[in-house]
């Protein structure tokens, strides 16, 4: 992230702790800031650490700056605990819950954010890219793993070669609805990263009625979505795939026996919509491949070195 | 002759002082309408764009008479500048920076200032809410004005004339 990207984010107080720890923005991963607490900021693997703690109004002052004095804009995305920030990074959200009727109509009370920061890797879907094309396209894929290990990073980069193609592989359109704006980092719908020449992205949708708009009216060839998880997901993968799209998806998981514990995933594994599962594992850089399995769970490919 | 002219400069001084009051009368009531409108249009941009107030105010201030378009303007550019402040101070600095020179009482001019210190916070809804009661307000402020113009628009005229011939029989 650049420097002058942070601090177009960050009021005045933040800028002035970040300025005194001289951190590397490029390698800026997270900063966690809690009420009465100092703020800590996670870069290259290092914690760094204010000297003075945080009061509970300058959180508030905090969480109004980063949405442009606009709490009531991101009412829905604060309903489910985050905020999106231009150039695709996240704001975490813990606070108390206002309940009506079962169902969580906003957090108030704000006492703990953590802003994490998306990171363009371009090239880190190098090694991945032959393991899920085929001659005419693209096989159906589903990239696994804990939060953390670069599964929005690797399926940007995926959906940025394929849709720019390359010698052998001509580029392919593809439709990318970025519920929570991490794919395309989109700012008032342009995309703010990378995501390709033949990119459409429905900026801010629900997935499952995204896909179904994306395939109505841009006719994309592949679609690619992230964090899937629910029945609406599934039910609408099942349909993109009926409509002749390939899907590329991410999913919370580690394993494939983890995979078949979630009712809604089993499923889907064993209807067998997906012909790759695509495995990370933890470590420094993001979207290092650990395991790749065909539709029937048998390994296609083994420790493979991710970017 | 010169006694005559300046009868004549008289005369004509205060019946325009009257009718620039009068004129007072009819610009308020435009401003105040104006002002309804541009909250409208704001209305309108939280509740079913859901567009956050920097991109807001800039859209409101497309095609907004002066000040209105100005304060607009610099609303929006300086929240989407982030330059620091919070919002509340910016619409009081902008009010007396662009608005100063409207027609409307000192109860107007706090229901306004007021009116900057609750955007942007909480929910749509209450966003909504919000601007309906400021809106009540400024029907009611119309009206009063369009009632007191009526009565008062005459008045000022006469009176301007009236005022001069008076004053020129008392001079000379």
């Amino acid at each position: 992230m650049r420097h002058d990207e942070l601090s177009s984010i960050f009021p005045e107080f933040l800028r002035t702790t970040m300025e005194a720890w001289k951190i590397d923005t490029e390698n800026l991963q997270e900063i966690r800031i809690r009420a009465e607490r100092p703020v800590l900021a996670l870069c290259g693997n290092r914690e760094y650490r204010s000297k003075t703690a945080v009061k509970k109004a300058q959180l508030q002052e905090i969480l109004a700056y980063l949405s442009g004095y606009s709490l009531y804009a991101y009412e829905d995305e604060i309903r489910q605990g985050y905020l999106s920030l231009p150039g695709g990074h996240r704001v975490g959200i813990a606070g108390r819950a206002v309940v009506e009727r079962g169902k969580i109509r906003t957090v108030t009370d704000v006492s703990s954010l953590n802003i994490r920061f998306a990171h363009e890797v371009k090239g880190c879907a190098d090694r991945l890219l032959p393991w899920i094309r085929k001659e005419d396209g693209l096989l159906h894929t589903l990239i696994v793993s804990a939060p953390g290990h670069g599964k929005t990073t690797l399926l940007r980069d995926c959906i940025r070669q394929v849709s720019d193609g390359e010698p052998g592989y001509p580029g392919l359109t593809v439709g990318v609805v970025d519920e929570r704006s991490e794919i395309a980092g989109s700012f008032r719908g342009v995309p703010g990263n990378d995501v390709g020449l033949r990119t459409d992205v429905l900026d801010g949708c629900p997935k499952a009625e995204g896909m179904m708009m994306l395939i109505r009216s841009m006719a994309p060839k592949v679609v690619a979505v992230d964090e899937i998880g629910s029945r609406e997901d599934m039910e609408a993968l099942t349909l993109a795939v009926n409509c002749g799209c390939v899907v590329v998806a991410t999913v919370h998981g580690s394993s494939m026996e983890e995979l078949k514990r979630k009712p809604v995933l089993r499923e889907m594994v064993e209807t067998g919509i997906f012909e790759r599962y695509v495995f990370l594992k933890a470590s420094g850089k993001p979207g290092r491949l650990h395991r790749i399995l065909d539709a029937s769970g048998r390994p296609v490919g083994q420790g493979e070195e991710g970017c | 002759m010169l006694k005559a002219l300046g009868m004549v400069c008289i005369l004509a001084g205060s019946t325009g002082i009257g009718i620039l009051c009068a004129a007072e009368l009819d610009l308020r009531i435009r401003e105040l309408e104006e002002l309804e409108q541009r909250m409208l249009l704001l209305k309108g941009e939280i509740r079913y764009m859901h567009q956050p107030l920097p991109e807001a105010f800039l859209h409101l201030s497309a095609g907004a008479p002066p000040p209105f378009g100005d304060f607009f303007r610099h609303m929006g550019e300086e929240l989407q500048e982030r330059r620091g402040g919070t919002a509340d101070s910016l619409w009081k600095k902008n009010m007396k920076q662009d608005l100063k020179g409207l027609h409307i009482s000192s109860q107007e001019w706090s229901g306004l200032e007021a009116l900057g210190g609750m955007l942007g916070y909480l929910d749509v809804e209450m966003q909504v809410n919000t601007l309906d009661h400021y809106l009540e307000q400024l029907r009611r402020s119309v009206s009063d004005a369009a009632a007191t113009a009526e009565s008062r628009r005459k008045l000022y005229r006469y009176m301007g004339a009236l005022g001069g011939a008076a004053l020129a029989i008392l001079i000379f």
